[in-house]
Parts: structure tokens; sequence; C-alpha cells
């Protein structure tokens, strides 16, 4: 088809509309990737930066290809204009190539993530650790720590039975349900033979839910590995503030820390008296495992379990195993002194010393403690390394292996996308520590 | 060496990596289990996606856009880039559906972007590095000297 005078003007002009789109499209991105890469890099205290930071470490590398297409597209378009000025597209390529480094440097940080893994279990378990997982169990598991199309195109989900909303807790206007995971086949003859893992989930102690803001895939990946995984709500702090994060409101009201123990308490006896028998699950291999606000009180209870403080609250008939808390808060004095979560505990340090050293997981440590494996985000910026630390600490100097897994650049929350490079390499560490500490004494 | 030599081989290596990683790609979506094979099959990904990037950006150094030849493959070079840019977002939106939302309409479109994003980047890749590899030897496509 021929196209006249006007035809040609008409579609030159098109044209050219669309490249200047397409040149100022590329240099948004341009602006919008120095801020995210700012937010990967470096701590800017605004909730749209913090909010940000969860993903952005997660999803990086995807990130990095887009810089460089935006790199190449722009200095396409530019070129006819700028056959003069070379160094212009000089410029643009040295500029997108930094931004697309810098974004890559999670997914470059991998080997140190692993190679730190490995030393903290060769600490633990002497340099042949993996001497002492069956072939047959192994094949279960994740083969190497990272690989590529796990992060490019997800990680697979697994399949497993699912039981929702089964209520457990219902008094002074709260209401308490969990989902159960577990296996389809016999969950005896599969590396997690039927141990049950107490999941418990963050939100700041006021907000959350089980399920989707638990790491579903987590837990079916669990329960396909034969892991009764009972993803369990707890009472929340209903201080009037709102999130982004769902949160039922039947669970929420004047809560304290000490309800929440009560009420996770709680599910454990009702575990041992009820649930275990529906789901034929090992009592004598359990453990707690949450992140955040569910990283605390897996520690504060996986720890407290025997401590006479909280005596009366669990049950005793379980046999816990481990402790997975991942980027958990420790210190109660910096966490629970200042509006609103001060509400969590009556009265402050000075007039309450009591409470808030019990509140302070790393002080409830004694040498009848389970191991414990702990995940922490080196750019955390809610909770920073030093409270892992302090758990650790503790564990370590009552003679309990304690393994604290370290990611460079990963932030609060960077365990949610399954398939991230943080992820792989946890879920591979993970999945090997629940099999060998069943066998501890 | 010469750089129509270089280009030519660039593009015979991208097509053979990217015709590689679609029958990896469609053995690891109908199996997707854990195997060394798959672990193949990441890093020819990555290599893949690296050469197309590579020829996209290569390209316009040689190419002479005022032949017929040479401005059809700028335009497909654009749609390749666009296409590549859409695909990439598919994918990451496609798997934070699938991580957040185990059933329903949501997470069945969030693996339906997740496959049609990772196949449109390689179907893309082996018709855009054959257009190059096939439009080599024709002197007024390019500008090698």
């Amino acid at each position: 088809m021929k196209l006249g005078r006007d035809g040609i003007l008409t579609k030159f002009k098109k044209m050219n509309i669309l490249r200047i789109i397409l040149i100022n499209l590329c240099f948004l991105t341009f602006i919008v990737g120095i801020y995210f890469t700012a937010i990967v890099l470096f701590k800017i205290p605004t909730s749209l930066a913090i909010t940000l930071s969860y993903f952005l470490s997660q999803i990086s590398g995807f990130l990095t290809i887009l810089y460089i297409l935006t790199t190449i597209l722009l200095v396409k378009l530019l070129s006819t204009r700028l056959k003069k000025k070379p160094w212009i597209s000089r410029i643009i390529l040295i500029f997108g190539i930094s931004l697309a480094f810098l974004n890559s440097l999670p997914l470059l940080s991998t080997p140190y993530s692993i190679q730190n893994a490995e030393n903290e279990f060769n600490i633990a378990y002497g340099s042949d650790w993996r001497s002492t997982i069956p072939n047959q169990i192994e094949s279960y598991m994740s083969p190497t720590q990272f690989n590529f199309y796990d992060y490019f195109l997800g990680f697979p989900i697994k399949n497993c039975n699912v039981d929702v909303d089964t209520l457990y807790y219902d008094n002074d206007g709260i209401r308490l349900y969990f989902d159960t995971y577990y296996p389809i086949t016999d969950g005896s003859k599969l590396p997690g033979n039927n141990s049950v893992i107490i999941k418990i989930h963050g939100g700041s102690w006021q907000f959350g839910d089980k399920s989707l803001g638990n790491v579903l895939v987590l837990n079916k990946y669990l329960a396909a590995q034969g892991y009764i995984v009972f993803d369990i709500q707890y009472g929340l702090l209903d201080a009037g503030g709102s999130s982004f994060i769902p949160t039922p409101e039947y669970v929420r009201g004047n809560v304290t820390l000490s309800d929440m123990v009560y009420q996770i308490g709680n599910f454990t006896k009702r575990l041992e008296a009820e649930y275990a028998s529906i789901y034929n699950a090992n009592l004598n291999s359990v453990y707690f495992m949450g992140g955040s606000a569910g990283g605390y009180l897996t520690a504060l209870c996986g720890l407290g379990y025997n401590d006479p403080y909280f005596a009366g609250n669990f049950s005793h008939a379980l046999t816990l195993k481990g402790i997975i808390p991942i980027y958990p808060p420790n210190f109660a004095s910096r966490y629970f002194d200042n509006e609103p979560l001060s509400r969590l505990i009556s009265g402050n340090p000075t007039s309450n010393p009591t409470a808030f050293a019990k509140f302070t997981p790393s002080n409830l440590v004694d040498a009848g403690d389970p191991p414990a494996l702990i995940y922490q985000g080196l750019r955390d910026d809610l909770v920073s390394l030093d409270n892992a630390e302090a758990i650790k600490a503790a564990l370590i100097s009552n003679g309990i292996d304690c393994m604290l897994l370290t990611f460079p650049f990963a932030a609060h929350a960077s365990d949610l996308i399954v398939g991230n490079s943080y992820s792989q390499v946890w879920v591979y560490y993970l999945e090997r520590f629940l099999y060998m500490s069943q066998f501890s004494s | 060496m010469k750089p129509q030599i270089i280009l030519k081989k660039i593009s015979n290596l991208s097509i053979f990596l990217n015709v590689i990683t679609a029958a990896l790609g469609i053995l690891y979506f109908i199996m997707p289990s854990p195997s060394v094979l798959y672990d193949i099959f990441g890093v020819f990904l990555i290599c893949s996606w690296s050469f197309n990037l590579y020829l996209l950006f290569i390209i316009d150094k040689y190419l002479n856009k005022s032949s017929k030849i040479g401005k059809k493959i700028n335009r497909h070079s654009y749609y390749f880039i666009i296409s590549f840019i859409l695909s990439i977002l598919m994918i990451v939106f496609g798997i934070i559906f699938t991580t957040f939302i185990l059933s329903g309409f949501l997470a069945i479109l969030g693996s339906l972007m997740i496959i049609s994003g990772f196949f449109i980047i390689v179907i893309y890749g082996i018709y855009f590095s054959l257009l190059i590899f096939s439009s080599n030897e024709i002197r007024e496509g390019w500008n090698f000297d």
C-alpha cells in the first residue's frame, strides 16, 4: 500500500510522538530506579520506602534485567539524534549498567550467604554433617542451595492436604482459628516423620493473619515433606492504627503479651488433647517457627516453655526439638517501652523489671532448651542483627546449638517470595535442620 | 575477527541457547521436580537472556537502517525490547500472585503470566537471532566496514 505525502507526514508524526513517549518512559524508569536502588542499599526512614524495601531486594534480579533493557532502548532511541555527541550515549550506558550492577548485588551476594550458612552448620554439627542425612531422605529436599529457574520462574507449589479455619479459642470477644497443612501420603515415611510445626505469623503484634500473611508456599512445601504445619492465629493489640497487612477484626482487642503466650499455650494443650490424634501428629518432635513478631513469640514460647514464669501455660506432653525464629525482635525494653506497644506489658522497665526481663527471650535460655535456626537480613531496618545475636549468644553460652543465617541486602520480610535468592538458601538449610534436629536428645 | 563473523557467531549461539532453553522450559513446566537437569536449565536461561540482550545492544553499531532489511531488523529490535520488558513484568507479577494466592483465578493467572512471559522471550529470541543470522550475508543491511 502506498502512502500519500500527508499519509507519510502523519506516520512520521505518530512515530515521533511514540519515540518521545518511550524516551520519557525510559528516563522515568531511571528516576524510579535510582529511588529503588537507594532503598535496596540504604536506610530511608519513610513508610513508603520501608514498605518497598520488603519486596525490592527479593526481585532485584528482575530489576537488573529491566534496567539493562531500558538502557539499550534509550541508547537506540537517542542514537540517531546524538550521532555528533556519542559521549551522551556513553554516559547513559555507564549509568544504566551501574544501576543494573547495584541491583544485582543481592543476587551476587548469594555465595556469601551460602558460605555463612555452611560455617554455621559445620560449627554446630561438624564438617561431615551431610553424611547424617540418608540419600533416600535427601532426595525429598532441595538438591542445591540456589538455582536460577526457581528465582526467575517461581518456586513450585507442592501438593498437600489443607484444613482451614478450625476454631481453637473463643474468649473475651476474641476468636482464634488455625489452618493445618499435612502430607497426602504417610508422613512417617517422609523426612518430617509427622513432626509438628507451630507457625506464628508476624505483624508488629497488632496486625497480620495466618495463611496469606504466613508464607503459604513454605507451609505446603514442609507439609509435602511429612511435617504437620499448624498455622495459627493469636490475639493482637487493637491500638486503633491501620496497616496494609490484612488483619481480621475478631482477633483484635485489649491484648497483652501474657495473653498471647496464654493463647499459644492453650493451642499446645488442645493439640495434645484433640488435634494430635486427628492428624497423627508426632508430639515427640515439635517446632515453633515464625517471622518478625511471630519470630519473637517463637523465641519467647520456645525458650520460655520450661521457665517457671510461664508455668501452666503450655502442654507438657510436647517435646520441643527446635525453634526457628525469623528476624526476631529480642529486647523487651527496646520494643515495649513506647506507645502503643507499651500496652503489651504492664509498667515500664523501671517499675516492672521482672516482666521486661522475662519477656526478653535471650534471658529465658537454659541448658534444657532446644536448638535454634535463625534467619536475619542484614539490611533489616525494623529488627537489627543484635537481636538475633543476643539469642544466639545466650544459647551458645548454655551449650545449645544455634545457627544464625545472615543475608546481605535482605530487608525485613525478605523471605516472603520463596524462590528469591535468600529464601532458596534458607529453605535448603531449614529442611536439613528440621530433619537433623529430630534425632537430637 | 571481523564484525560480520562475530555477529554471525553470536546470533548462531543465541539461536542454540534459546532453542535449548525453550525445550528445557517445556520439560520444566510439565515436570517441575528438583533435578540437576533443571540446574543446567537455569544456566541456559541466564545465558540465553544475556545473549539476547547483547545482540540487541550490538546490532545498532553495524545496522544500516536506511536499507530495507536494516529497517526490518531495527523495527523488530524495538518490538523485542518492548516484549522483553513486558514479559519480565509479567513474570514478576506472576511470581507475586502465585506466592500469596495458591488457588482461584489469580493463582491460575499468575502461572499463565510466568509461562507466557518465559515463552515470549525465548520464542522472540529465536526469531530475532534467526533474522540476524539469515540476513548476515546481505551487504546492504550492514555497515561492517
